[in-house]
């Protein structure tokens, strides 16, 4: 009982940080691709959410945890905004997830979109860089915050079920208690 | 009944454990972790890159144009003669390094300081918290940290972080540039810092410690122009333009905005300078 349980979170863990990865790796060309136009699509608060409200306690921390790590690895600001932001997140998430319609794309959506919104809004504080009260600053951050929150509720749906497949796939069924309880 | 109140608090447990474990890492294990996960995901980003000249290439395989074809051939011919040439161009560059040795030993003024390692942009990431390139050489090119980098257009940024096989250049228009510069034609240097460019705009920068008896207007731009007092950039290398300047906060000196290269937001190759001593 306890191997099938291991080899279920490693599964789960396995295509909860590849779909993070290939997200991520997207979202990555694309904003090389809209450089020119000096746009940038920051879609952070997207990784967190699936496994926050679908996966048990340790293995949805573990996945959050990592995608955190990896996330500060890629951006410049302080080592640790991603994993001491989303760790919280995760716990709060978790408290809570069963108030919400986990199997509607909308709910978890709108839940991504907040997320997103205080990801951003905490980085807009947090590297300002002492030009916080500046105009320019605050249209770029606008811009960047209403394109990034347009694109995650385009992609948001689909990105849930690509994983929600992918688990299927893998032969994780995300209904059996004993994946989704602590 | 103490098992469900346990596991009630749990999460809040576990919680305040990770930040507490968090607070008292040290940051070289930080900085360890930091690195291991950049080096672990960075030959990702390089394969797309790659992914993307092999394309290229298959495009240009497949065309059945005889033209092309004909004027591929005389391409290649001319890159094998230029292969020749390359050759005697190192050995010149040998000869080069032989006399800047011999000028070294002399104590005479080097003739050139700097060799040339052209990269491939791999990731462009600009916004309004940092504007920086990722290219495709690294540690094992010998590329050094703040290292000055340009295109044709002139500069670029400098090298931030160098990493085995990619390395992170800070853009000029970032915020957090700051270099050295001139006029073109005045020797007194000033400061150039990027600054915070909105969505659909040109790239600019910042100009101060400008002196008073300099001018600039729309009809006739000052010219701006790295400095070596930086010791990172050699001298007189293109920076932008300057079409204004006005009086700075202190009164002594003047401040303006500096219009800089369209293409530094899409480049897709650079050339990081080397000092030779390195």
């Amino acid at each position: 009982m306890i191997n099938i349980r291991k080899i279920l979170s490693i599964k789960v863990i396995a295509v909860i940080l590849f779909s993070n990865a290939l997200l991520f790796f997207l979202i990555n060309k694309l904003n090389h691709s809209i450089s020119q136009y000096s746009l940038y699509f920051f879609l952070n608060g997207i990784y967190l959410i699936f496994a926050a409200t679908n996966i048990r306690l340790k293995t949805g921390l573990f996945c959050s945890f990592i995608t955190g790590l990896f996330l500060d690895s890629m951006f410049p600001y302080s080592f640790g905004l991603s994993t001491v932001c989303f760790i919280p997140l995760h716990f709060l998430l978790y408290k809570n997830r069963y108030k919400l319609h986990r199997d509607q794309n909308w709910h978890i959506t709108l839940l991504a979109f907040a997320i997103n919104l205080l990801l951003i809004a905490i980085l807009f504080f947090s590297n300002s860089n002492g030009h916080l009260f500046e105009l320019p600053y605050f249209i770029h951050c606008t811009t960047d915050l209403v394109i990034s929150q347009i694109l995650l509720i385009l992609i948001a749906p689909w990105f849930f079920d690509f994983q929600r497949s992918t688990m299927q796939w893998v032969g994780v069924d995300l209904s059996i208690d004993d994946l989704s309880n602590t | 009944m103490t098992n469900k109140s346990f596991d009630k608090v749990k999460p809040y447990l576990l919680l305040a454990i990770f930040l507490l474990l968090w607070r008292v890492i040290p940051a070289g294990v930080k900085l360890f972790v930091d690195n291991s996960f950049y080096e672990f995901q960075a030959p990702v980003l390089n394969l797309g890159n790659h992914l993307d000249d092999i394309k290229k290439y298959w495009a240009l395989r497949k065309s059945n144009n005889p033209d092309e074809i004909k004027k591929g051939i005389e391409n290649s011919r001319i890159s094998a003669s230029f292969e020749v040439i390359e050759h005697q161009l190192k050995e010149h560059e040998d000869l080069l390094e032989k006399i800047a040795q011999l000028e070294k030993q002399l104590k005479l003024p080097p003739f050139k300081t700097h060799r040339y390692e052209h990269a491939r942009v791999v990731h462009r990431d600009i916004n309004a918290w940092w504007q920086r390139i990722t290219i495709r050489k690294g540690r094992d090119y010998n590329i050094p940290e703040n290292a000055a980098v340009i295109f044709e257009g002139g500069v670029v940024g400098k090298t931030k972080i160098v990493n085995k096989s990619s390395t992170i250049i800070e853009l000029i228009t970032s915020p957090n540039f700051r270099m050295a510069a001139k006029f073109k034609g005045d020797p007194r240097p000033v400061t150039f810092r990027g600054s915070i460019n909105t969505g659909f705009t040109d790239p600019r920068g910042n100009v101060k410690d400008v002196p008073s008896d300099i001018l600039a207007t729309m009809t006739s731009p000052q010219f701006l122009v790295s400095s070596e007092l930086g010791s990172i950039f050699p001298e007189d290398l293109p920076i932008g333009y300057v079409r204004g300047l006005e009086p700075g906060s202190n009164g002594l000196f003047k401040t303006g905005t500096v219009e800089l290269d369209k293409r530094l937001l899409y480049l897709k190759e650079v050339s990081i300078l080397i000092p030779i001593e390195k």
